[in-house]
């Protein structure tokens, strides 16, 4: 198992995190705090010495000054593919590319754990036919799969169109939802796991607070 | 609009991104400074030259909390445009704009403080600096108006396309209303703001709404919290 890098998710997802050889996806609007998740999954696996690849389609300076703002600042660094920053580019116009450089990326490292992070979903299904996207990630996540891999993918709601998230969550093994809910005049920010390889289904929300130290995860009592 | 501070209030604290909990904030703030604006109206200020120009000094707030408010509003559409793209070259002009408004304001607090109205004759210079006010703040708000309204067109997301728009409508009908204080008070006139009034108010709200997704919490889904011994091999 791949631990979250948040110790009360690892607990909510029974103790061990997320499955081996798995894709995660992590759904919510914009500014939630999906990214958050991404980071400490990533800074797990860096202590844990954990091959890191992060694919960004920011430039990696915006991502660890975010990094920084909650809480990780570490000497050692993932790898990066972003749009500046990096040897390898993240070029949203060349689909193809991206999914070569993280292929090539993790065989490289077929010998160790690899973790994958990735917030280029989002930007590809906008560019690009919601068939090919599907054929095109259903591609790379069995082709990753086939590696010690663990896939951990981002996906902004409310930038498409209501079908094409919940055609891309059957091509993962886990799947996050992320939102500020309203129980009357209260806006509270919640999660719920969707579904989780291995796991049953789960029922109810889970509050999430993140502080510039750490994240916390606890069941919310409707 | 107390409920709409309320609401910005707690999106505020919902957010992790500094970025959009800032912008809830400046929501919120924004609400706010309305409020007090509609409430001071109620109030009597002596007729002093500071008592003249505290009645001024609710609408410069207004005009400058939401040109702030803009401002943040453009550059998360930017950051949301995944090819982060100017707006109208609103990087540009953001600073420059900032100091016109900045000044137009001064020269109306001025105005209000040494020629309040009701005097017999205003001094020429009074009248110079109200007519640049009633120029400049509605030029530079309407600019500011069409920047958003192009970062709106720009951004994938659907929810941030809908709150912006709803501001660039809200800032395009105060732009509009500032712009009729220069003209001559007449029956029509005088409907046009209050109408223009009334509909920047409501699509600000509407602007808050629609600021995120919100989900409702579906009653009876206490959470369940799975033990490793349930997970399945």
């Amino acid at each position: 198992m791949v631990s979250t890098g948040v110790p009360s998710l690892d607990h909510i997802l029974g103790d061990d995190g997320y499955p081996d050889k798995s894709s995660v996806l992590v759904i919510g609007p914009p500014g939630i705090g999906k990214e958050v998740l991404g980071y400490w999954f990533i800074r797990s696996g860096l202590v844990q010495g954990d091959y890191c690849l992060y694919a960004t389609h920011r430039p990696v300076s915006d991502v660890v000054r975010d990094m920084k703002g909650v809480g990780i600042s570490s000497e050692r660094v993932p790898e990066w593919i972003s749009s500046s920053g990096s040897p390898v580019k993240c070029d949203l116009k060349d689909p193809t590319s991206i999914s070569y450089n993280i292929k090539e990326a993790v065989h490289r490292n077929k010998d160790r754990r690899v973790r994958v992070a990735t917030d280029v979903l989002s930007p590809l299904l906008v560019l690009n036919p919601l068939e090919s996207m599907y054929s095109y990630w259903s591609q790379l996540l069995s082709d990753l799969k086939q590696q010690y891999s663990v896939v951990f993918a981002l996906a902004e709601d409310g930038m498409h169109p209501p079908n094409t998230l919940t055609t891309m969550e059957q091509l993962f093994d886990g799947v996050i939802e992320m939102r500020l809910y309203e129980q009357g005049l209260a806006i509270t920010p919640l999660f719920r796991v969707k579904k989780m390889l291995g796991l049953p289904p789960f029922h109810g929300y889970f509050r999430f607070t993140v502080s510039n130290t750490a994240m916390e995860v606890v069941p919310h009592v409707v | 609009m107390v409920l709409g501070i309320w609401r910005s209030a707690q999106m505020a604290n919902g957010f992790v991104d500094r970025v959009y909990k800032s912008k809830a904030l400046w929501m919120a703030a924004l609400m706010s400074s309305i409020l007090i604006s509609e409430l001071s109206s109620f109030i009597q200020f002596p007729s002093t030259a500071i008592g003249s120009s505290l009645v001024i000094l609710p609408l410069a707030l207004v005009i400058i909390v939401s040109y702030a408010f803009v401002d943040r509003t453009i550059l998360v559409a930017m950051r949301s445009d995944f090819f982060h793209r100017d707006v109208v070259g609103w990087m540009r002009v953001r600073l420059p704009g900032f100091v016109l408004v900045a000044g137009a304001l001064c020269l109306i607090v001025a105005d209000s403080a040494f020629a309040p109205s009701g005097t017999s004759a205003s001094p020429f210079w009074a009248t110079v600096a109200f007519d640049i006010f009633v120029v400049v703040v509605p030029l530079v708000l309407g600019y500011a108006a069409i920047a958003i309204v192009v970062s709106a067109r720009r951004t994938a997301d659907r929810t941030l396309k809908r709150h912006i728009l709803f501001l660039g409508l809200s800032l395009a009908c105060f732009a509009v209303v500032l712009a009729l204080f220069g003209s001559p008070s007449t029956d029509l006139s005088d409907f046009l703001e209050d109408a223009l009034n009334i509909a920047s108010l409501y699509m600000l709200y509407r602007a808050v709404m629609s600021l995120t997704l919100l989900g409702r919490v579906e009653r009876g889904t206490e959470s369940d919290l799975p033990s490793s011994a349930l997970r399945l091999s």
